[in-house]
């Protein structure tokens, strides 16, 4: 016996369609960053950004199809829960990937990720809890626009990867974006900390380049939190950056 | 005869004239019917067929000995001729073999010289190609993405790069078939340069790729 079909939220589709193709477009633009030949991306450092978005591509739909079945209204307690446990799951699964392809995914690179999904955890989950108590067809094209500002900001943290610890160029930088001082769990500048100290704890001196990928001026504030910590950071010369497109 | 013509007379004296007549005219058919009938029975018999054939197959048999005779004649002829001629070829093939090595190397010789035309045109499109990507790196490096120029003026490097890789790839599939006649030296070469023109096809359709997607995505990050 067939089921009763369920008539189609035409709000939601126009919304969820175009917050996808903007996901698709982020994607998209990423990957072309992977395929630049002056950033000789490491294979490992590559396969994460694209493991990711894989996973999250087919997370963004599985969500799409929850949120279908709630029509116009506002999403109920209990799908706000299979939202978080489904990208608890999701970050698993991609762990889990990992794990099981040591001839792709270097222990260096595994570690490194773990960290970054720690934080991003983390944010994610602050962002989350205020979106899911929107409309279903707002809520869905936050949470897609959250994913996608946090996959760039992966693509980010694997460049910064890449060159320091992989290419352990002369030049070491850390970088900073929106989605990473958007956490209100954890300290604004505290991802670029941890990542620091995970680059210092592998070899690298304690003297960072920054460079901004935010909408806001953060030199000031980052290098503040930094030397606390006993960290130089030093602004970006730009000078420096064509010259390492040269040696590239 | 003259005992048959006396019987005959003494055979018209004791009867009268229309007696006689009629007596001989019994004689006559009676004599005549007979005959018919035994020559009649003697073909059904084939008497007569016999009596011919006999002679027609000393003539078969004659006929036969004077032809294989000429067919004798005929044939040696025939396989003199047949010998010459197997002479002549094998002469022929040993100037044909001569000619053919001939043919081989200077085959070789052209295959070698088109060849290096081939590469020499090949090199000089593979500069082309160099320029025009070091173009387009230099427009997107300087790029102001409010130019609607920008974007027109890529479009026709794009294209300008497209039209020097299809004539990449159709000196490549030349090149491809000069390459089956077999030198091993040039075949190992051609396959590097296949290799090395594929991946000139795939890095133009990243570029091409990478062009479109920035043109539309200019919000996204670029890697510095």
């Amino acid at each position: 016996m067939l089921s009763k079909y369920k008539k189609n939220n035409i709000i939601f589709r126009i919304a969820s369609a175009d917050a996808i193709s903007k996901f698709k477009a982020t994607q998209a633009s990423s990957f072309v960053q992977l395929a630049r030949k002056e950033l000789a991306f490491d294979l490992s450092a590559k396969e994460v950004v694209l493991l990711e978005f894989d996973r999250f591509s087919h997370w963004i739909f599985t969500i799409e199809r929850i949120f279908i079945s709630v029509g116009e209204k506002y999403i109920p307690p209990y799908l706000r829960s299979t939202v978080f446990d489904l990208f608890v799951a999701e970050l698993n699964v991609i762990e889990g990937v990992m794990a099981a392809h040591p001839e792709v995914f270097t222990t260096d690179v595994k570690n490194f990720t773990k960290l970054v999904h720690k934080y991003i955890s983390d944010i994610l989950f602050d962002s989350l809890e205020e979106i899911l108590l929107m409309k279903a067809d707002s809520a869905f094209s936050s949470i897609v626009k959250q994913i996608s500002n946090y996959l760039q900001h992966l693509l980010l943290v694997m460049h910064e990867f890449n060159e320091n610890y992989i290419k352990q160029s002369l030049f070491p930088f850390l970088t900073a974006s929106d989605f990473c001082i958007s956490g209100k769990s954890v300290h604004a500048y505290e991802p670029i900390l941890r990542r620091a100290k995970y680059f210092i704890d592998n070899g690298i001196e304690n003297k960072f380049y920054f460079k901004n990928y935010a909408s806001l001026e953060l030199f000031y504030q980052t290098n503040t939190y930094l030397s606390q910590h006993g960290i130089n950071l030093t602004i970006e010369d730009l000078t420096i950056s064509s010259r390492q497109e040269i040696i590239q | 005869m003259q005992e048959l013509i006396s019987i005959l007379k003494q055979i018209s004296g004791e009867f009268s004239t229309g007696q006689f007549a009629i007596l001989c005219s019994m004689v006559i058919g009676i004599l005549y019917f007979s005959l018919k009938t035994i020559i009649v029975a003697a073909v059904k018999r084939g008497v007569f067929t016999r009596l011919f054939s006999s002679q027609n197959d000393e003539v078969i048999e004659i006929r036969s000995q004077l032809s294989e005779l000429a067919t004798r004649e005929q044939l040696d002829v025939a396989i003199q001729r047949v010998i010459n001629t197997l002479g002549d070829l094998k002469e022929y093939a040993a100037h044909k073999n001569e000619l053919d090595t001939q043919l081989r190397t200077e085959a070789a010789k052209l295959h070698l010289v088109e060849s290096a035309n081939s590469k020499n045109e090949l090199e000089n499109m593979s500069d082309q190609f160099s320029r025009e990507l070091t173009e387009i790196k230099n427009k997107l490096d300087s790029r102001n993405t409010g130019e609607t120029n920008f974007n027109s003026s890529i479009k026709d490097v794009i294209f300008k790069l497209q039209e020097v890789d299809q004539r990449i790839l159709s000196h490549c599939a030349k090149m491809d078939e000069l390459a089956r006649n077999a030198i091993p030296e040039f075949r190992a070469y051609h396959k590097d340069l296949s290799r090395d023109l594929s991946e000139i096809s795939r890095d133009i359709a990243l570029v091409e790729r990478s062009i479109e997607s920035q043109i539309k995505n200019t919000n996204n990050i670029r890697l510095r």
